[in-house]
């Protein structure tokens, strides 16, 4: 198997609407910055994989042709995948499996979503033509008549069995989490919510499902995220900074949780995280990462991820928020970006971005959200809105 | 300056999307025939490893054989739940608006070996009486269309 590494990145703020563009311009605008970043032409692209989830968001099916047409790689492969929120690591998952087999040299990994162009008529809101489009994402039969909105069905899958079962994360442990994340967007220009809240202002606001209020959800944007990767005799020849693509791991899990015993844990991030630690050779996870991005889609998710990430044992996610360690300033940064509660979200771009976000890290060229690299690694991880599909990626530059 | 004058140009048009199903529910069938004409809920056991699927499936998706339907009584087990102040449902989906706060919890029904996720009602109970451990029972809904809205729970007293 061929070594693959990221070798230009492409991003854009994330905005509540980003009115002025369609997404056919948002693609080509961060298909642009990733070729400039990697000083090559789209001519050097062998074949481009698209990350989107949700054709309605973009009043359209099938998407993936029209952007493709729009970027200028007609005749190129062109290949679609969707896996909600993590849809940007399954992409990259599947780039890195054909640039190491041999089959592309140079590809194109591309997310673009605009969820906010939905409307409601009802209420004249663009949230709430948002929510209303995107719920058949869920099961048809049995959940999509009482869904309560993802943050209340994550929050009653995950974090009150978890409260219930290990005693963490506290409500007060999740509202410190949801602090820093605001307070880490602030200096990021690519941020779409730059607020400072305490915990007790997390703690303060509305609840959607409770425990989980509103400043503990993530936010709902319009935004696309490109990663260009390439084997390892082009990525050598192509830049000095090559970022390796060292671990990946994704696991599909069941979306109802019929299973019992699976309540308040995502295992499926536990086995993602197990799978991308052995292919990149981790074993002291917290002592080997400089730096981690995650899907906090709602801030309880953040400590109950550093338990299955093996950061530390089952209940102690919440103390490594009470001991700053994942604070920018801490040992292993977790969401210096912001995360999804402040940086901005939505599915199958933002976890494009989170790659993007620490792939600049590690070459330590991450304007405003730079945190120190020692040991070179990074990783991020990715779950869609229920934690059924999860994923794991580590990057690594060269030692 | 330059940003505002963009923005002024831009236009925008409504746009409605509306796909219509008459969904056939397949070898689940059973299930909402009984909802819906009888109310009784079923689940379905598997022959070969015994395990209760409760949504039923229609295969065993351990074994991959056939599965037998078995009635339920109805009652069950809050294993979780949570207290929702906002609702994002689609309103077609929903014959029955919900009222705020409103109870999604993960019930075991008696029988049944799976997790089930429905709304547990109640006028009386407070923030956090109905948790983990809370006994409920069904109460189903007129008319019934044939969905898993035709029913829902509230805390069992016993009677
Ligand atoms: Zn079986």
């Amino acid at each position: 198997m061929r070594r693959v590494a990221a070798v230009g990145v492409g991003q854009m703020p994330f905005r509540s609407h980003w009115a002025e563009k369609s997404y056919l311009a948002m693609g080509m605008e961060v298909t642009k910055k990733a070729l400039d970043d990697a000083h090559l032409t789209r001519d050097e692209i062998d074949a481009v994989i698209y990350s989107i989830y949700c054709e309605m968001m973009e009043r359209q099916y099938r998407p993936a042709q029209f952007i493709h047409d729009y970027i200028g790689m007609s005749g190129k492969p062109g290949i679609r995948h969707d896996a909600a929120a993590a849809g940007g690591h399954y992409t990259i998952n599947e780039a890195v499996v054909m640039i190491a087999s041999g089959m592309f040299d140079v590809m194109l990994v591309l997310g673009v979503q605009k969820g906010q162009d939905f409307y409601s008529f009802e209420t004249k809101s663009r949230g709430d033509g948002f929510l209303k489009g995107m719920y058949i994402s869920s099961e048809g039969t049995w959940v999509q008549p009482v869904f309560p909105s993802l943050a209340a069905l994550l929050t009653l899958m995950t974090w009150v069995p978890h409260l219930e079962k290990y005693g963490d994360p506290t409500p007060l442990q999740v509202a410190k989490g949801s602090a820093k994340n605001h307070r880490n967007a602030i200096p990021n220009p690519y941020a779409q919510l730059k607020i400072d809240v305490s915990p007790e202002d997390v703690m303060n606001s509305r609840i959607i499902g409770w425990p989980t209020t509103m400043y503990e959800c993530c936010l709902m944007s319009d935004c696309a995220a490109a990663v260009i990767l390439a084997s390892e005799e082009r990525a050598k020849q192509i830049t000095d900074k090559p970022i390796w693509v060292s671990g990946c791991g994704v696991s599909n899990y069941p979306s109802n949780r019929l299973a019992i015993d699976d309540l308040g844990r995502m295992k499926g991030v536990n086995m993602a995280a197990k799978a991308a630690y052995k292919m990149a050779g981790i074993t002291k996870p917290m002592e080997q990462l400089d730096v981690i991005e995650m899907n906090d889609i709602i801030s309880a998710s953040e400590p109950m991820c550093y338990e299955e990430l093996e950061l530390c044992k089952l209940g102690e996610g919440g103390s490594l928020l009470d001991a700053g360690i994942t604070e920018k300033t801490g040992s292993l940064p977790v969401n210096p970006s912001g995360g999804r509660v402040a940086c901005g979200h939505v599915a199958s771009v933002s976890d494009l971005m989170s790659s993007c976000s620490v792939i600049l890290q590690l070459r330590e060229e991450a304007p405003g959200i730079q945190v120190p690299i020692k040991k070179g690694r990074g990783l991020v991880e990715g779950i869609d809105g229920i934690a059924a599909l999860s994923a794991v990626t580590v990057f690594e530059r060269d030692r | 300056m330059q940003q505002k004058k963009k923005e002024a140009e831009i236009f925008e048009a409504p746009y409605r999307y509306i796909a219509d199903y008459l969904y056939s529910y397949g070898e689940i069938s059973k299930f909402f025939r009984e909802v819906k004409d009888n109310k009784q809920l079923y689940a379905t056991k598997c022959p070969q490893c015994g395990v209760v699927w409760c949504p039923p499936r229609g295969f065993c998706s351990h074994c991959y054989v056939p599965t037998d339907w078995v009635p339920l009584t109805g009652k069950g087990t809050v294993l979780a739940c949570t207290y929702c102040y906002f609702e994002a449902t689609g309103e077609e989906q929903l014959p029955h608006h919900f009222d705020l706060p409103f109870i999604m919890a993960i019930i075991k029904l008696d029988g049944a070996d799976t997790g089930f996720l429905h709304t547990v009602r109640s006028k009386e109970a407070k923030m956090g009486e109905i948790k983990a451990g809370t006994r409920v029972k069904i109460v189903w809904r007129e008319p019934r269309l044939g969905k898993v809205v035709d029913f829902y729970f509230v805390p069992d007293d016993g009677k």
